[in-house]
């Protein structure tokens, strides 16, 4: 299965010319191997997918804070979820919700100014705390991650194919052709046409598009278990982005890696994720089925974002429904539910805006954090949403624009 | 010839000729290299294009990147100046007008650009950047102060903030702080060039009911350029799809979403996710191979063929397409439709995506 790791060759994956395509089987094609032959790292701290039978990755009360000059900003605060075998997560949430904050600390790339507690478990062993050389064994081999700006992400002064190579020979030894033939196979899998002459090209000859497969190519040259995508589509054009969707799709049949998709876009989590999770101002507030989460709501935010998108296959001569306020600043969150300030439920004084709502169970599989979780899901839209008044107008709190992710 | 003019607009249509009329806007954009700079090719961003906008009406226009949305809304607004082609305002060309002339009728016409961080002056309080305007165009008289707090009340912002900084806002009220410099001098047609695309979800729904209750209340015309569909289909009344340079299509906006024609048309439409898991789950996406022509050598005839998978369709068929690569489509009146829908293809279709 892990046929990146493997030094036999077999002369009908690497020995021929032709171009491999992309509806190709490669990893069919590839010779199974046995259990450590020719790793080149030491997995056994931890268990492999044959051994391990709980959760894959599994996320225990996190919290990250930054210290900056204005105060402490807590861009996370008491995470917990867990990511299954072969489903893909969708992370949803605004700018400043903690979100890609979130999978920085799962990879461990988070600066040294922040500061995260909790636990972050990959088949029982917990990620944080661990020494970065024990981490570089995990990262990239077993979590990786194809991140939002393939422009900045990769290098402008090597070949597309050298920083794939680079990504498989960071784990495995392999001979150099060995390896020029994966890169093709890899470029090949995530649909480049010409693979063979696009593995000697830089990033700059490449389309916005082409660079996000290949930074795909990138992150599965290991076949890892957890891929996150953090915004995989957020810069390109729709067309482009149904490309790179269906790319993602097409991996994730052929590897079943788990995804965990981070996004601020609906419409894409619609379409892909399994589970969602909704997040706002650093903290869970909503959990659940794909459908639990799109049909029926149980946290005002969410019903409220649903609300407020225009939506293109419908005519609607209406005004769209729009969440009142500004998101909180993460120095001066409010008091109890943070969603107080905006939620037309908020009206029962001293339970909002004193307490935080834990997260209830709605559902076996749907949870939210609000004090009214059951009423907000049983009741119509209407009664949740604020018709709109154009001449209301929040104060904003000093220090509200700076999102922690600018932090990282 | 236009759509607009037989396109449902609020009352009775205008007599006279319309707020903006485009004929055949073309703008290219010279290439040079080596030491010298010398001309090395052409890139023509906006190859012919025509529209009509009226008051009280909202023309979208939507592409990808690289289509020449924006840059036809500057060459409108003659912050380019076009090639070739005319933008009339009222029935007076802008284009060739002397700079006093032109200056006269620049108030009428305004622009909100997209990124509201980068197009707030940081060092300005927000009544030096809405009143700025009345200065730029010698209106000393207007009682500024008066007038910036009547401006920020109709746009949602609390006039007793006058005196703050951009950087005390958050995106999406300086949106709105563009959107109340862009009205100062009562303008009868505002460019908008994405400017929902930088802000959230749950804000981005505020600032496009203002803009909707502003063109209530002011009669105002907009060319609202948007990679955004869902928004575009919500605000607009009629939309044109542009693709390298060239208007594809373009319908009243409910016929357009409806009933799409051209390929591609159809593959956008097909490709923007919906947020309805069953939705969205059920719908076919048309995936479009490889991705946008150089505008610098764009295909011969349609420019859309070479990526075309309805010509791909023909082909497989049998049918000959060769027309594809010698002529060009005329963006005509699509014969089983009735009048308003536009499409240059040669082989239309109407296909349900949406």
């Amino acid at each position: 299965m892990r046929w990146i790791r493997t030094r036999s060759t077999d002369p009908a994956a690497s020995g021929a010319d032709s171009a491999v395509t992309a509806g190709d089987d490669v990893f069919d094609a590839l010779p199974p191997t046995g259990d450590g032959d020719g790793a080149v790292l030491d997995i056994s701290v931890v268990p492999d997918r044959e051994t391990w039978h709980g959760p894959l990755l599994e996320v225990r009360d996190l919290s990250v804070s930054f210290k900056t000059d204005e105060g402490v900003v807590h861009a996370v605060d008491s995470l917990s979820f867990e990511v299954r075998d072969d489903e893909t997560l969708g992370i949803v949430g605004e700018s400043g919700s903690g979100k890609s904050v979130t999978s920085m600390a799962i990879l461990g790339l988070l600066p040294r100014t922040a500061t995260v507690t909790g636990e972050i478990l990959f088949r029982g062993r917990n990620l944080l705390g661990l020494r970065e050389k024990a981490l570089e064994t995990i990262r990239g081999r077993e979590i990786a991650m194809v991140f939002q700006d393939a422009l900045t992400a990769l290098n402008p002064v090597f070949t597309v194919g050298s920083q794939i190579a680079e990504a498989i020979g960071a784990h495995n030894e392999v001979s150099d052709a060995e390896m020029s033939e994966r890169v093709v196979e890899l470029l090949a899998l995530v649909g480049i046409p010409n693979p063979r002459e696009r593995a000697g090209q830089y990033p700059h000859e490449f389309s916005g598009g082409m660079r996000q497969r290949a930074m795909i190519a990138m992150s599965i040259a290991n076949e890892p278990a957890v891929l996150i995508a953090d915004e995989p589509t957020t810069a390109l054009d729709v067309t482009i982005q149904a490309q790179v969707l269906d790319v993602l799709e097409r991996i994730q049949d052929r590897t079943q890696s788990s995804i965990l998709l981070i996004t601020h876009d609906l419409g894409v989590v619609a379409g892909v994720a399994d589970r969602v999770m909704v997040m706002y101002a650093g903290r869970q507030a909503e959990i659940g089925l794909i459908e639990e989460i799109f049909y029926e709501p149980a946290h005002p935010y969410t019903k409220g974002l649903l609300a407020s998108l225009p939506r293109f296959d419908r005519r609607t001569s209406e005004r769209l429904h729009r969440i009142v306020g500004q998101p909180p600043s993460l120095i001066y969150r409010p008091p109890g539910c943070a969603f107080h300030p905006r939620c037309p439920r908020s009206e029962v004084p001293g339970l909002c805006n004193q307490h935080l709502p834990p997260l209830v169970e709605t559902s076996p599989t749907h949870a939210s954090a609000c004090h009214f979780a059951d009423d907000v899901q049983a009741a119509a839209l209407e009664e949740i949403v604020l018709p709109d008044d154009i001449l209301l107008s929040e104060p904003v709190t000093p220090g509200d624009d700076a999102p922690p992710e600018d932090a990282t | 010839m236009t759509i607009v003019e037989s396109s449902p607009v609020d009352g009775a249509a205008p007599a006279g000729p319309p707020l903006l009329r485009v004929t055949d806007l073309v703008k290219e954009f010279a290439l040079t290299g080596g030491l010298v700079r010398r001309r090395v090719g052409t890139v023509k961003a906006v190859s012919g294009v025509s529209f009509d906008v009226d008051r009280h009406q909202t023309l979208g226009v939507v592409g990808e990147s690289g289509c020449g949305k924006s840059t036809t809304g500057r060459c409108v607004l003659q912050l380019l100046t076009p090639t070739s082609g005319s933008v009339e305002f009222e029935g007076v060309d802008l284009v060739g007008l002397g700079n006093r002339e032109l200056r006269a009728l620049r108030p009428r016409m305004q622009i909100v650009f997209q990124d509201p961080f980068a197009s707030l002056n940081p060092r300005m309080t927000v009544e030096s950047i809405i009143s700025e305007p009345f200065r730029v165009h010698g209106r000393y008289k207007v009682d500024e102060r008066a007038r910036v707090k009547e401006l920020m009340r109709l746009v949602g912002l609390r006039p007793e903030h006058v005196n703050r900084y951009p950087h005390e806002f958050s995106g999406g009220q300086r949106q709105r702080i563009g959107v109340a410099r862009a009205l100062a001098l009562d303008p009868d047609l505002l460019v908008l060039d994405e400017p929902v695309s930088a802000l959230d979800v749950s804000i981005q729904a505020g600032v496009v009911n203002l803009l909707e209750e502003l063109q209530e209340a002011l009669g105002l015309a907009y060319l609202f350029i948007a990679h955004d569909l869902a928004v575009v289909r919500h605000i607009s009344d009629v939309v044109a799809v542009m693709y390298l340079g060239k208007i594809v299509e373009m319908a009243p906006s409910d016929e357009l979403y409806e009933n799409p024609a051209h390929p591609y048309t159809q593959a956008l439409m097909s490709a923007v996710p919906v947020p309805d898991p069953r939705v969205q789950r059920q719908r076919e996406r048309i995936i479009l191979p490889g991705d946008p022509p150089s505008p610098v050598d764009p295909p011969s005839g349609c420019r859309f063929r070479t990526r075309c998978w309805h010509r791909q369709e023909l082909q497989d068929a049998g049918t000959d397409t060769s027309i594809c690569a010698e002529q060009e489509p005329l963006l005509e009146i699509h014969s089983s439709r009735g009048i308003g829908h536009q499409a240059a293809c040669h082989f239309p279709e109407v296909r349900e995506v949406v």
